[in-house]
């Protein structure tokens, strides 16, 4: 009865993560989608804009989170890195993260 | 035991189902053929167009676009100082065909009804839509400076649309004398690519200095402050000391008159005779955009700022130059990323479906040299139906930056270019 209890209680959460899953992967894709315009569709830039799909989340966060602190040069990043939250940084991430084809 | 296995198994049923389920909704979705109509080709439409395939291949997309390449207004400023040429700054809609599936009707739109939800083109067909996106841009208002109408723009060019304007402009800065005048009218906000006219001056006369270093640029200018001031100002007093000189409105900068037959250009206090006169007049959203009663009176597009959809009428979404989306300015990059907005908005909408929460940004670049670029950008969000800018995300480069940071920014220029070229035509 336990197993069938807890078995139960995890099928009735799945499409309550699965939604708040999609969402932030809804909210990733529009925040990509907006940085392509100067860093290329899909995050691959032609030319002296870096590329950022190429980043492990780990690398993508930190730089997202010096830009924005100023501990890190940059020109407009400094600007853009202050209008987006942890959880915006966190979901741009998971959505290269996740991208086939890496 | 029997009933863990059979809770397992009906469990393991639930689960694999979701996909399944999700599958179906799906199917009965596409089965309804959803049309999108987008009328403009520029930034705006071809963004739009794009990234509702990309994101739905099952909607139909027509796109309607009278000419049959576009030229960019941005780095037209480039090909004006002779440092681009006009291929550089031209794009082809065969990626939109091809890669993208987007049916390019080359005609104009001339009626829209609201109501059946049908546009009239001016080849006489009507096509019907579930949703209308336009993304016509701006339209000039000729006469609001006496004398100045579109024969007059063949003598003093506007060349605020790129094209044999923009060839124009360049033919008379080429053809004149050493020692010259430059006249660059730069009209009153609002009005597209809010640092265009300055950057232009700073092109011109990067172009004047090199080959032309008798000669004299004056922007006589509608209003009595501009975008990235302090950043342009500085910058010509170092690299065009004396070539430059800026009225502002208050020390009678507005041109409120042109004669092109005495080659006269005129504010309320002076009159000018300028070797080359280019005249940025007042604008407004294109014709279409104000069809049907969609603008507010005084030539611009209200809009709902999370769907871009129209707040006179349902079912018409308005994108870019043509919208009021302040304090995002009327740019390439907001026309392009309030497209994107509008796609996925579009989308759910046409699922029954809320629309998600929009990314709302812009940066715009600035060439003061070739090899000197400058820099405004921000990130919005959309608080009571209102766009917003993000504390410390609105803002310019900084005004004491070494030249490695200026050439940093002019070398992103060029690169923001290719990259938002192909993200809109690609």
């Amino acid at each position: 009865m336990y197993f069938l209890l807890v078995m139960l209680l995890i099928a009735g959460l799945l499409p309550l993560r699965a939604a708040a899953a999609d969402s932030a992967t809804a909210r990733g894709l529009a925040l990509v989608n907006a940085c392509a315009a100067c860093h290329g569709s899909d995050g691959r830039s032609q030319g002296a804009i870096p590329s950022i799909d190429n980043l492990s989340a780990e690398d993508f966060i930190a730089a997202l989170k010096a830009f924005r602190a100023d501990a890190r040069k940059g020109t407009v990043m400094n600007r853009i890195a202050k209008g987006v939250d942890d959880a915006e940084i966190s979901d741009m991430a998971a959505y290269f993260a996740g991208r086939p084809g890496r | 035991m029997a009933v863990q296995v059979l809770t397992r198994r009906q469990l393991l049923g639930f689960i694999g189902g979701l996909p399944i389920a999700a599958g179906v909704v799906h199917r009965a979705w596409t089965q309804t053929h959803a049309r999108v109509l987008v009328v403009g080709g520029g930034f705006g439409g071809a963004t739009c167009a794009k990234y509702i395939r990309r994101a739905d291949a099952a909607i139909e997309v027509t796109l309607v676009e009278p000419r049959r390449q576009f030229i960019s207004c941005p780095f037209s400023n480039a090909v004006i100082a002779g440092l681009r040429d006009m291929a550089s700054v031209t794009h082809s809609y065969d990626g939109l065909r091809q890669r993208h599936g987007v049916h390019v009707v080359h005609a104009s739109a001339t009626a829209i009804d609201p109501t059946a939800h049908r546009v009239t083109l001016d080849d006489g067909s009507v096509l019907a839509y579930d949703r209308l996106v336009l993304a016509p841009g701006i339209e000039l208002r000729w006469g609001e400076i006496e004398g100045y109408d579109s024969a007059a723009s063949e003598v003093f060019p506007h060349a605020w649309k790129a094209g044999p304007q923009t060839i124009l402009l360049r033919q008379q800065l080429e053809a004149m004398a050493d020692g010259g005048l430059v006249i660059i009218a730069a009209p009153a906000e609002p009005y597209r690519c809010p640092p265009g006219p300055y950057e232009r001056a700073s092109l011109i006369a990067h172009y004047l200095k090199m080959h032309k270093p008798r000669s004299k640029l004056l922007i006589l200018d509608a209003k009595n402050a501009f975008t990235k001031q302090e950043l342009f100002r500085s910058a010509w007093e170092r690299l065009y000391p004396g070539l430059i000189e800026w009225i502002p409105q208050s020390q009678s900068g507005r041109v409120v008159r042109v004669d092109t037959r005495a080659r006269t250009v005129s504010t309320d206090f002076d009159d000018y005779k300028p070797a080359v006169a280019n005249i940025i007049p007042p604008q407004q959203a294109a014709a279409i955009a104000r069809a049907a009663g969609l603008d507010d009176g005084k030539g611009w597009c209200p809009v709902r700022a999370s769907t871009f959809e129209s707040t006179v009428h349902a079912g018409i979404h308005i994108i870019g130059d043509a919208a009021i989306a302040n304090p995002m300015p009327k740019s390439a990059f907001s026309a392009n990323n309030q497209a994107k907005t509008c796609a996925a908005a579009l989308i759910a909408m046409l699922r029954a479906e809320a629309a998600p929460a929009p990314a709302l940004m812009n940066t715009c670049y600035s060439l003061v040299a070739p090899d000197y670029g400058i820099s405004i950008a921000a990130v919005y969000r959309v608080i009571d139906d209102k766009i917003v800018a993000v504390d410390g995300s609105s803002g310019v480069s900084p005004l004491h930056a070494d030249a490695e940071t200026r050439t940093l920014e002019a070398e992103y220029a060029i690169s923001w270019y290719t990259n938002i070229t192909a993200d809109t035509f690609g």
